[in-house]
């Protein structure tokens, strides 16, 4: 129970840090809010866009102090002349800020509300990414154990020289490539831009699971390389270890040397990378979604770099850095269910 | 007494590194890759490294516009001269004025000056070619030295100057075809190596020095080697930091075309085209050994229209492609080796220079995440208490994010602010880079510090009494260094692919500034397909020799796991 209150402590103040970096970034970015919101408009000078700028100001708190303009931006309290009745405001707008599920809107259409828009994209980005988890692991991880078993064996050397060489290619080459040498313009193979087809938008799942191929292996080759890497080493150090040793000499079948001793101990280490990839396939969604311009966070991130969407951008910031979180409480829970050590704290 | 000397394993695992299959190769691979960004200005230039030549054009400019330089001095010199009588110590505005006119008179006695030394340069070396250019200088000087000491009153009649630089528009009008006139000198000069920085000299000076070192069989090697990197490392860093030198321009091979410039000889560089030498009507070309590149003397391919190559582009169309002097010819299988961009630019000496922003940002940020990593995480291990505490708390928060999306928008968001405070954007991305990378380098480092310093020989020191500094420096941080180093060839991997993807997406190197990450952007605006693989396969092979490396090193650093 205590450590269950510390652990959540913890996770409290992590989060609190993330929010932190996120608001920094935004404090880094050149302009405020406010002249970015009225950027667009020609005549700033003259005395209406002047005094429309002069409210905004005050409406969202950019003429206070740092440390209150952190904790509107953080929330549940909205701080401004609107917020709540507790304190000093009119009470017509008591909640906001991000603990109240608040990210603004967007600075050029303030017709958009970030925070469903972000959870528009996300529902692309996320099936994308966990389907390219899943195939990562359902490759790298048999492929690992049997190299690991195989050591040295010609299988073994060729194999780890194909991990080695797409661990080192870079995605954004590789889904160029791939769209060269697979797109209309080598052999036809497969659509490379976008989820839908222009011509059939309601397309089908035929259609959906044509356009996916090509995003999904670009974002998991990578990953299939590094945890079958992982695997590997695991597999081979603990094949060589005394106790499989033993149970070999005990008469134990070798299929169940293999399935019980070896590959379930190895897999304790893999588990610690399933909070890493999905932060990896996240961030290499910038480079997947731009390329194949889906319409997912990634390219909503990059979007709203160029658009100077800085609000956006700190959404979508400490989205993935929650995403994160939730990953790596994901691989602890996991490791303490395959590793006995674990659970009861004595690792 | 459990003791990991560092002394005598990093050595041992030094040998048994160099033992290991492959690792001699893809030394030599990493030294080509970077040997090739260092001298990338010695193998592709637009410029010659020598050149034996006449510039008649800056010549006969020079001698045009002597004589209205003069007047205008002239005139100057009577505004400064007023200004200076109206000047009051209590009116500042008066005295803005005095400094106004002022400098505006050294302004155009280093304008005079230039074009008198032009003159000098190349005008035939006869006693009555030089004597009037030489008293004409000496003038000047003493102008310039009363001008700086500012006594503008008594500096003679200006007038008569002016009547002897008009006297010489026609007693030095150069030799035109067969009419009479002054024979003009040719003169040496060596316009590449002008224009190579001083950190650029350091670098390939330093990795000239480190060829022989490393065939040497000597103990010292390792020491020289690391001096090298050293020095490498700080003039890739003064690069970075500090504005880039401009690029090179066809000036010298478009002036001898034009007939400016009477070349005698002239040594090209092996490629003789610059990485921003736009050339329009050779647009989107492809390699120039396929077939499909071959042009007419109209301008259009042989086999097809120019615009079956490019589907996205505008249509380049058909023009007469003009071959500069010292280029390959026409349909020569050597000229683009790699083909040319939308912008009609040499895809090899681009990928060539492209290296060196690519490589100076892996190595510098790759050291930097080490640098820092090993710092924070042995400081964190050994002393634990509140340092340990906030240094995992940041290693804490920095983790929850995915680490390449937070380097692209640090990248992207803090590029302007740090381009005002006049940092370079390949500095700025570096820094990012370091920001953003250490934390997997600094917990590998503090798990190791944490079980180094309750060794027994740790404990020993301490109980002699020994200060912590010298604790700290002599006997913990050589041990903790062996997961860094396991881990060093995959910082920098990680930190060549960070860059290039941030270029990618356009927030690192700003183009035109080639870098292969930016490259491949440009690869894919236009969709020409040969533009794709020479920037992509760079990058794939400097990272395979990396990744060979450092699979080598972990080996050879951990005898236990056996291959």
């Amino acid at each position: 129970m205590r450590t269950l209150l510390l652990r959540s402590l913890r996770a409290c103040a992590t989060l609190l840090g993330l929010v932190a970096i996120a608001f920094v970034l935004l404090r880094l970015a050149p302009g405020d809010p406010a002249q970015l919101r009225f950027a667009s408009d020609d005549a700033v000078d003259s005395g209406a866009a002047a005094e429309a700028l002069v409210r905004f100001r005050s409406e969202h708190l950019l003429d206070r102090p740092l440390h209150v303009q952190f904790l509107h931006y953080l929330g549940p309290f909205d701080l401004s002349p609107a917020g709540h009745r507790l304190l000093g405001g009119s009470g017509s707008q008591p909640w906001g800020g991000l603990l109240a599920g608040d990210f603004g809107r967007e600075y050029l259409r303030p017709d958009v509300e970030i925070a469903p828009e972000v959870l528009r994209r996300l529902s692309v980005t996320l099936p994308l990414a966990l389907l390219s988890a899943l195939l990562a692991y359902a490759l790298a991880l048999p492929l690992g154990v049997w190299q690991g078993l195989r050591r040295s064996s010609a299988f073994d050397r060729w194999s780890r020289a194909l991990t080695l060489l797409a661990y080192c290619a870079p995605v954004f080459w590789v889904a160029l490539l791939l769209q060269e040498l697979l797109g209309p313009s080598g052999l036809d193979w497969l659509p490379i831009l976008g989820l839908r087809s222009r011509t059939a938008p309601s397309g089908g799942w035929g259609d959906l699971a044509a356009h996916a191929v090509l995003p999904i292996v670009c974002l998991s080759y990578a990953s299939i390389a590094t945890i079958s890497r992982q695997m590997r080493a695991a597999t081979a150090e603990i094949a060589s270890s005394d106790f499989v040793l033993a149970a070999r000499a005990r008469g134990v079948r070798e299929r169940a040397v293999i399935w019980r001793h070896i590959v379930r101990n190895a897999l304790v280490p893999a588990t610690t990378m399933v909070g890493q990839v999905l932060p990896w396939l996240v961030g290499g969604s910038v480079i997947v979604e731009t390329v194949f311009e889906i319409p997912g966070m990634g390219k909503y991130a990059l979007e709203s770099l160029q658009r100077r969407e800085y609000d956006a951008v700190a959404a979508c910031v400490i989205v993935t850095g929650v995403m994160t979180l939730a990953g790596l409480r994901l691989s602890d829970v996991l490791q303490s269910r395959l590793d006995p050590r674990v659970r009861d704290g004595a690792v | 007494m459990e003791r990991f000397d560092a002394a005598v394993a990093i050595p041992g695992a030094w040998s048994r590194w160099r033992a290991q299959r492959g690792v001699r190769f893809a030394l030599s691979v990493l030294a080509l890759v970077i040997s090739s960004a260092i001298f990338a200005p010695f193998l592709a230039s637009a410029r010659p490294y020598t050149l034996l030549a006449v510039d008649r054009g800056a010549y006969e400019t020079s001698l045009a516009e002597l004589e209205p330089l003069l007047r205008n001095w002239n005139a100057r010199l009577l505004d400064a001269a007023a200004a200076k009588a109206a000047l009051r110590d209590d009116d500042p505005r008066s005295v803005h004025a005095a400094w106004e006119t002022h400098a505006a008179l050294l302004r155009e006695v280093r304008a005079v000056e230039l074009r008198l030394s032009t003159l000098r340069r190349y005008a035939s070396s006869e006693r009555a070619a030089q004597v009037p250019l030489d008293a004409l200088d000496l003038r000047l000087r003493g102008w310039t030295d009363k001008v700086h000491a500012g006594e503008l009153d008594d500096l003679g009649p200006a007038s008569e100057v002016v009547a002897s630089a008009a006297a010489l528009r026609n007693s030095h009008r150069p030799r035109d075809g067969s009419s009479d006139g002054m024979r003009l000198r040719e003169r040496r000069s060596f316009p590449l190596l002008a224009d190579l920085s001083f950190c650029e000299w350091l670098a390939a000076l330093a990795w000239l020095a480190a060829l022989p070192a490393f065939a040497l069989r000597a103990r010292a090697r390792g020491w020289i080697a690391l001096g090298v990197l050293a020095v490498l490392l700080a003039s890739l860093c003064a690069a970075a930091f500090r504005a880039p030198s401009g690029l090179s321009t066809r000036e010298v091979k478009l002036g001898v075309a034009t007939g400016a410039i009477e070349l005698a000889s002239a040594w090209y560089p092996p490629i003789p085209f610059g990485p921003d030498e736009t050339r329009m009507s050779e647009a989107a070309r492809p390699p120039t050994w396929a077939s499909a590149a071959e042009i007419d003397e109209r301008g259009g391919y042989v086999r097809g229209p120019r615009a079956a190559q490019s589907t996205l582009e505008l249509v380049p169309s058909a023009r007469p492609v003009a071959v500069l002097p010292a280029e390959p010819s026409l349909n020569s299988p050597v000229r683009h080796l790699l083909g040319t961009d939308a912008l009609g630019r040499d895809v090899l000496a681009r990928v060539l220079w492209g290296g060196r922003a690519s490589l100076a940002v892996g190595l510098l940020s790759a050291s930097g995440v080490l640098f820092l990593g090993v710092l924070v995480g042995a400081l964190a291990g050994y002393l634990r208490g509140a340092f340990d505490a906030f240094a995992r708390a940041l290693i804490a928060i920095l983790q929850s994010f995915p680490p390449f999306f937070l380097m692209v928008t640090a990248a992207a968001i803090g590029a302007e602010r740090a381009a005002s405070a006049s940092l370079q954007p390949l500095a700025w991305v570096t820094l990012v880079i370091v920001a953003v990378g250490w934390t997997g380098i600094a917990r590998l480092v503090r798990a190791e510090a944490l079980r180094v310093r309750e060794l027994d020989y740790v404990r020993a020191v301490r109980a002699l009494g020994y200060s912590q500094g010298r604790i700290f420096f002599r006997h913990v941080l050589p041990n903790v260094l062996t997961p860094a180093l396991a881990a060093a060839a995959f910082v920098a991997i990680s930190a060549l692919l960070a860059e290039s993807s941030v270029s990618f997406l356009g927030f690192g190197v700003r183009l035109p500034d080639p870098s292969w990450g930016a490259l491949l952007q440009e690869a894919r605006a236009g969709s020409l397909a040969w533009l794709i693989a020479a920037p992509g396969l760079s990058i794939l092979v400097t990272c395979l020799a990396l990744a060979w490396l450092g699979d080598a090193a972990r080996d050879a650093l951990d005898p236990r796991e056996s291959r």
